[in-house]
């Protein structure tokens, strides 16, 4: 996310910067070859604030948590503490969420390293001063006081955004966002990586915020859930789906648009067009074939005898 | 020929009325006619009606509103209060049909009623949208000639945002009156604590000492990072806390320097050429480096 | 907190009728609040270090404290200067929230005098704000004794203190509305 929807954060200032641009400037094939710099002019900074949600948890951008910026923020204090002792640095987070094997001790060790924590903590101001240093001010609610401090950089972690295009790319074949615009999955616990779109499945960020082992996990099972689909050479179609009597279409097309698989389509049949439902694709919903003006779709297992049959014993009884 | 209602609300007519003969030299000079607000109340202040519960607040805004609305005029004030007051009244009675729809009876009691059709300015913003820059630079008799202004927009002329009309494109970095500043003339230079409230106003009322402390230290950040000729205000509660209570501060020792203080209104009238006397009759921190900078002195 | 007392809030007193109550009175987006602390970042309020701030009080309200609230006089010092709805990220309106506690103080006559002497000025002069003198500093800046508001004419003055007499001032003033 751009660091320039923040305007209490002085976004025009060149050393006011996105975690994304820090992770550049401390890498080794980055602009200023993994050495600290500052952007505005050249030198390195004394003393670095961080501060996290920006743009998450937050209604005007985000209501989810960017879930993986406590820990890389931590990450980032830490490289800098290792490699500069001497280094000044604040992070300023709302809540530090750390949960998970190992990432409680990461925070741990970040502070026995001498980072500066401050919790309950959304930053509300930086404004830039005469000096060209930068006054943050946030709350500690440790200390029970607002606080503020001058520094050289300001880092803002900005929040994990669904990529641009992914709706237009899930609408190619059927799969859904959810109201953040991610890619949605079947269900949270038991279809993790399964879409809407059968034989279609996802991993990492395109699907929420998330951390690398968490991505690789997802991809992984993703790529399992693929295998089983494809190795066996063959597909096995739901029993319950529905069929085309295709000499009684009357190709008024109506059921085209209808089917939320996109399992219909027509094709030339004895030189006329006709609808034809895809086996692999239909799952078996049902809605074409009542929708179908001339009756000429069958829904396997509910044809229209069957339908009558037990309306029939239904209303004998 | 623009037409404009005088909104004066309290401070401005009672404790600060050189801003009011500013405020009405300033709209005559730059041929706005002058509507007068008659039987016009206070806004009502926050710590007042808004204090008592919404449909309060917005009747009691309403009442001004509507003399407005019948002379066929938006409003101008000098008081930030006036102008946060009124707007965010407006703004509730757009979003709570329910309100509005009390409000229209109880004024209907008295023979009145508001449509919701007027807008309220203040100063800065009147001039910059309404009047432009370039007019004011021409109708100005005199230049500010390099006088350094430090700037005080006040809290209630930018938040919250969404309540106003009109507003800066960013409202944690102010521009418009150090533009309208800098085109009579003047220099006027961004600071770090800007839009930091002076504690004016309820503070004042309730904690003086603290509000005075949080004023020291937004005046002590001025001194050191502008050294100001003059420091210039957009509402008149701020005019009053940085010259009677900066004042204050001299008296109590706790400072030992003197940055004179003026309205935005009150500089632009003396530019534009009104009667220093009156202008600036009420100031108690002396303005004469100020006043002989402007005249043409060095 | 009492001089001398034991520094401890007992949150068995937490009252869900409270909250509703200043949810009524316009801190209807009150219960959304995180608690990110952006808003006592700013507070001139918590800067100025007054016992109760915007986050505190807030959290107070979210939480039900009704007699740490109205007991408080901290609701009072706030400048409604706004700055906490402008940067607040749940648009939760936190200074909605200090104006629904004074409504809820109001109505059980726990405020401060000068907030009676106010609406007693706004009621019979019209101004809530009304020094003495001020005749003598008009004359200074060149103009009339008194300025064509509602002090200056009467018949506006009498329909204003009848629109002020169909608002709930009407039950809670402690002074005559003649």
């Amino acid at each position: 996310m751009s660091k320039h929807h923040f305007k209490e954060y002085s976004p025009h200032h060149p050393d006011v910067i996105t975690s994304m641009e820090f992770e550049r400037i401390l890498s080794a094939t980055g602009p200023t070859g993994g050495e600290l710099k500052r952007p505005s002019d050249g030198t390195k900074p004394k003393t670095i604030a961080m501060i996290s949600c920006v743009g998450s948890r937050d209604e005007r951008y985000h209501r989810y948590c960017s879930k993986v910026c406590c820990m890389y923020m931590l990450k980032h204090a830490r490289i800098l503490k290792e490699k500069y002792p001497d280094i000044k640095i604040f992070l300023f987070f709302i809540d530090v969420r750390t949960a998970g094997k190992d990432f409680e001790e990461f925070y741990v060790y970040t502070k026995e390293l001498g980072a500066k924590i401050i919790r309950g903590g959304r930053v509300s101001a930086v404004d830039v001063k005469p000096d060209g240093k930068l006054r943050v001010r946030g709350f500690d609610v440790d200390l029970c006081s607002p606080v503020e401090v001058s520094v050289d950089l300001v880092v803002l972690a900005t929040a994990i955004e669904p990529p641009d295009g992914v709706e237009e790319l899930g609408s190619m074949f059927t799969a859904t966002c959810g109201r953040e615009g991610f890619l949605r999955e079947v269900h949270t616990k038991l279809y993790p990586v399964e879409t809407q779109a059968r034989g279609v499945f996802i991993a990492g960020c395109v699907q929420g915020p998330k951390d690398i082992p968490e991505s690789i996990a997802q991809a992984r099972a993703a790529a399992a859930a693929t295998a089983a689909l494809v190795i066996p050479g063959k597909i096995r179609f739901e029993a319950v789906i529905s069929e085309v009597d295709r000499d009684k279409c009357s190709s008024c097309g109506v059921c085209v648009p209808l089917c939320p698989y996109t399992a219909i389509r027509i094709v030339e049949y004895k030189g006329k067009e006709k609808a034809y439902i895809e086996p692999a694709l239909c799952a078996g919903c049902g809605v074409c074939a009542s929708a179908c003006p001339s009756r000429a779709i069958t829904f396997h297992g509910f044809t229209t005898e069957q339908i009558m049959a037990q309306i029939d014993a239904l209303t004998e009884a | 020929m623009k037409r404009i209602g005088l909104f004066l609300g309290c401070n401005i007519p009672f404790n600060r009325p050189d801003v009011e003969y500013s405020l009405r030299f300033l709209l005559n000079a730059l041929d706005v006619e002058i509507v007068e607000m008659e039987g016009a109340a206070c806004c009502p202040a926050y710590g007042t009606m808004p204090s008592l519960g919404i449909f309060e607040w917005a009747v009691a805004s309403a009442w001004n509103l509507s003399i407005a609305e019948e002379k066929g005029v938006d409003m101008i004030t000098g008081c930030g209060s006036c102008y946060g007051v009124q707007n965010e009244a407006n703004y509730y009675m757009k979003k709570h049909p329910d309100i509005k729809k009390k409000v229209d009876e109880v004024l209907a009691k008295v023979g009145r009623k508001y449509n919701g059709n007027v807008k309220v300015w203040n100063v800065t913003n009147f001039l910059y949208e309404q009047i432009g820059l370039d007019t004011l630079k021409q109708k100005a008799k005199y230049s500010l000639n390099g006088l350094k202004c430090g700037i005080q927009t006040g809290c209630h002329n930018l938040w919250p945002s969404r309540a106003f009309p009109a507003n800066e494109d960013n409202v944690f970095a102010p521009k418009r009156m150090r533009e309208i500043c800098e085109a009579l003339g003047g220099v006027a230079p961004h600071y770090s604590t800007i839009t930091d409230c002076c504690g004016m106003g309820a503070l004042r009322s309730n904690a003086p000492e603290k509000s005075l402390a949080l004023f020291k230290k937004k005046l002590d950040t001025i001194k050191a990072e502008l050294d100001p000729d003059v420091n210039v205000i957009g509402c008149s509660s701020c005019l009053m806390q940085f010259d009677a209570g900066q004042s204050l501060l001299i008296e109590q020792k706790k400072i030992n320097y003197k940055i004179p203080a003026l309205h935005i209104a009150q500089l632009v009238a003396i530019a534009l050429g009104a009667e220093v006397e009156k202008a600036t009759a009420l100031a108690t921190i002396p303005l004469n480096g100020v006043i002989t900078k402007i005249k043409g002195g060095n | 907190m009492e001089e001398g007392g034991v520094n401890v809030i007992d949150l068995t007193q937490s009252d869900e009728n409270f909250i509703k109550e200043l949810m009524e009175l316009g801190a209807d987006e009150l219960k959304e609040c995180i608690q990110c602390g952006k808003c006592g970042a700013t507070c001139p309020m918590a800067l100025a270090g007054l016992e109760f701030f915007i986050k505190r009080i807030v959290h107070a309200a979210t939480l039900g404290l009704r007699d740490i609230l109205l007991e408080d006089s901290s609701v009072w010092g706030c400048q409604s200067c706004n700055r906490c709805v402008e940067v607040c990220p749940m648009d939760i309106k936190p200074y909605e929230v200090i104006q629904a506690v004074r409504r809820a103080a109001v109505r059980v006559e726990s405020c401060p005098a000068n907030t009676y002497e106010g609406l007693r000025n706004l009621y019979r002069f019209g101004h809530a704000v009304f020094p003495k003198g001020f005749e003598e500093r008009r004359k200074k800046a060149g103009l009339p004794e008194k300025p064509p508001t509602a002090l200056s004419f009467e018949e506006m003055r009498k329909k204003y203190q009848e629109i002020l007499r169909n608002t709930i001032l009407e039950e809670i003033a402690p002074f005559p509305l003649t």
